[in-house]
């Protein structure tokens, strides 16, 4: 058990080499916090490492719990919306400004966007992530691009 | 690249720490440290710790009433199960609800069957910006596209069928509409007009036809249930509040139209998985009752055709898959195993010849683990009366009989039905019990099967997905009160009362099957009666003889006629 474990646990680093920055970023622009990200991706690996070679799609896995984890210590601080993020502290402007612009939206319309956008996710694979449909999926993008073009054309 | 990917790529200007070396500190095992005390790391587990879930689930189910026996029977079997296993394309699978018979049936998702069984609907996903609505027979050919969204992008799906199988409804983001299966006549009976940002999606049309279900999901909340006449009007909310952040989905009406169930889960993406439940409401909004817990959102269950089961998905550490409830135990069992399996639909089988000329009315029940799998079988004891009458006719013998049969539900979701004809032309429900004559912990079955001038003849049975077949009795029986042949028991010299089947455990453990043959031969009730008795061991199917006994006793008796007070010959010890 603690040889699968170990062996498990080399193929998630490298799963985190490949993959960890780019969840690391589109949890930071889901949650608007790069605290929030940091604990959602550190925990979701821990997660994952725990639970050995049992996961059948790791990386699945470790973006599914790393958005729910993240969701959940949002609203652990009662604050359904991320903090607007200060242009001049922590942010390029341009990553500040989206940043910015996603927190004005639900946070399935935020999940299925920075998935979708940023990850690169079709939308059934969303739907797996943040445990939702693929129809639902669409819905929450449809609506939330439409609001986020809207938002990032009042911010120019 | 469009304009909102050239503004998500700003984020790859970010800076990212490496978390690796806090991760391995915080796994189970590590020696570098107490883990951090995280409350969050009790959301992850809710992922995958569904089954530990289901324990509380079932027991807050099993404080329920249990569902009644319907009265007159069901008129449809259940068929197959239709899902979507989420590969590199999602493809719609059909599986027995016992888990043979699994095959891939065409690229697709939402799958939803028609009335009669013989079509699926479903979901083409070749474009997520404009999915469309195909219609495909069951054995994967005449593939039709029906409709696709035309206009500005958006969402249509999962679509149900009208009762009548002439129409389909489907959600989208701008409402919900209706249209011929040829895909003509799409109108649109409802939109939300509220205050707030929401849309109407998952619609289920009600089995009578007149009203259609759906949920109003909103950007950071929802306003619950709503249901609406076909023709757009009396719209009104079924369950939810004003801008909850609770979520209702997913609201499929029940086979007999009584009960809409529905997803019932929590607003954010917090620990959704251990959040969603499968809850049961009446048509009226009362009666609020949670079925099951630990299941995935959306359209992810499905009621089967006879209302007894669910299918359900539900997420773990695997993946997703599909199990089954048994509605009447709450017995939960898993029917996939793929880890990618999404989205059941439960295919409904009309049953053969019988329309409004032919009544079948369930004249007994019984519940035992005939398969021996370790989850409650129910069988019923069915006539299929000629005319359309009330089964509810307080012990009367119907007239217009047209024949008999009895099926079987299995736990897994496997119905065997199977013509009988050993009755005789009695009531032949008289005793219908399962009982374990040999306790391999598989049951069998006791069958009253007397005329009406011979009482108290019951006949035994061995019941397996395969089919009923009678358990016999081997050479040379015990002539003449046992016959070798069929093992039809009893039919003493008075009644069936003077003549017991006793199924009993001895202090041993041993089981055995006594028959009592009690004749009087005095001048009154008292007796004497003359006492034969004829003690059997069930080996396989068949019943051998291992003693017999010949006695005689004054009323009551004391010697072996245990069962003079008993309402029915066959005393069941052994169940």
């Amino acid at each position: 058990m603690q040889d699968a474990l170990v062996t498990a646990g080399r193929g998630l680093e490298q799963l985190y080499r490949d993959d960890g920055a780019r969840l690391w970023r589109a949890l930071v622009a889901f949650s608007g916090d790069r605290e929030v990200a940091s604990d959602a991706v550190a925990e979701a690996f821990a997660q994952a490492i725990g639970r050995g070679s049992n996961l059948r799609n790791p990386q699945r896995w470790v973006w599914r719990a790393a958005f729910r984890i993240a969701a959940g210590e949002l609203k652990d601080r009662g604050r359904f919306r991320p903090p607007v993020a200060d242009p001049s502290y922590e942010m390029e402007e341009p990553s500040a400004r989206l940043v910015a612009g996603l927190s004005r939206l639900s946070p399935n319309q935020r999940a299925a966007l920075v998935l979708h956008y940023y990850a690169g996710y079709p939308t059934k694979e969303i739907a797996e992530i943040i445990g939702s449909s693929p129809a639902t999926v669409r819905v929450h993008l449809s609506q939330g691009r439409k609001r986020l073009r809207r938002i990032l054309e009042e911010q120019e | 690249m469009t304009d909102l990917e050239q503004h998500f790529r700003t984020l790859d200007r970010l800076d990212a720490p490496d978390l690796w070396p806090e991760a391995e500190r915080r796994s189970p095992g590590s020696r570098s440290g107490p883990r951090r005390p995280h409350r969050l790391a009790t959301a992850v587990l809710a992922i995958t710790v569904g089954a530990a879930g289901i324990g509380f689930a079932i027991w807050a189910f099993r404080e329920r009433p249990q569902l009644p026996t319907p009265r007159p029977a069901a008129t449809v079997d259940n068929g197959q199960i239709a899902y979507v296993r989420r590969a590199e394309k999602d493809t719609i699978t059909l599986v027995d609800p016992g888990g043979a018979n699994l095959s891939p049936l065409i690229e697709g998702s939402d799958p939803a069957w028609s009335p009669d069984g013989r079509t699926l609907a479903f979901v083409t996903s070749a474009s997520d910006e404009k999915p469309s609505i195909s219609t495909v027979s069951a054995d994967g050919s005449d593939l039709t596209p029906v409709f696709q969204f035309q206009g500005q992008p958006g969402s249509i799906g999962p679509q149900a069928w009208s009762p009548d199988g002439s129409q389909l409804v489907f959600g989208s983001f701008d409402g919900i509409y209706v249209m011929n299966v040829d895909g003509t006549g799409v109108r649109r009976v409802a939109r939300y007009e509220g205050e707030h940002a929401c849309y109407d999606v998952d619609p289920s049309w009600s089995p009578d036809g007149s009203t259609i279900v759906f949920a109003v999901l909103c950007e950071g909340g929802n306003e619950g249930l709503w249901t609406v006449a076909v023709d757009g009007s009396n719209l009104r909310q079924l369950i939810g509040g004003e801008y909850e952040v609770d979520e209702y989905r997913s609201p499929v009406w029940s086979p007999d139209g009584t009960k809409v169930a529905f997803v019932k889960t929590d607003w954010t993406l917090d620990d959704p998985i251990k959040q969603a439940t499968i809850q049961m409401v009446n048509a009226d909004g009362s009666g609020l009752t949670r079925l099951v817990t630990g299941v995935g959102f959306d359209r992810s269950f499905a009621w089967s055709p006879d209302g007894r089961a669910l299918a359900f998905t539900r997420y773990h550490e695997g993946g997703s898959d599909i199990f089954l409830l048994n509605l009447q135990s709450g017995e939960v069992s898993q029917l996939t195993h793929s880890g990618d399996a999404v989205d059941p639909a439960w295919q409904p089988i009309p049953m053969d010849g019988e329309t409004a000329s032919l009544t079948r009315c369930v004249q007994a029940t019984t519940s035992g683990d005939f398969d021996g799998d370790g989850a409650t079988d129910e069988a019923e004891f069915i006539e299929l009366v000629t005319g359309s009458i009330s089964c509810n006719r307080d012990g009367e013998v119907i007239e217009n009989l047209s024949s008999q049969e009895v099926l079987i539900r299995f736990g897994s979701g496997q119905i065997v039905k199977q013509a009988f004809a050993d009755c005789q032309g009695g009531l032949c429900a008289y005793v219908f019990s399962a009982t374990d004559l040999d306790g391999d912990g598989s049951d069998e079955l006791a069958v009253d099967v007397s005329s009406a001038a011979a009482t108290g003849l019951v006949e035994l049975y061995r019941v397996d997905p395969d089919g009923i077949r009678a358990l016999v009795i081997a050479d040379p029986g015990d002539p003449p009160y046992v016959q070798p042949g069929p093992a039809i028991l009893g039919g003493g010299f008075d009644s069936g009362l003077q003549s017991p089947i006793i199924c009993r455990v001895n202090e041993d453990g041993t089981r055995e099957l006594v028959s009592i043959h009690a004749e009087n031969v005095g001048d009154s009730l008292s007796g004497p009666w003359r006492v034969h008795t004829s003690t059997m061991v069930l080996q396989g199917d068949r019943l051998v003889v291992t003693s017999t006994d010949d006695s005689e006793s004054r009323f009551p008796g004391t010697s072996g006629i245990p069962s003079f007070s008993k309402t029915s010959p066959f005393e069941n010890g052994c169940s």
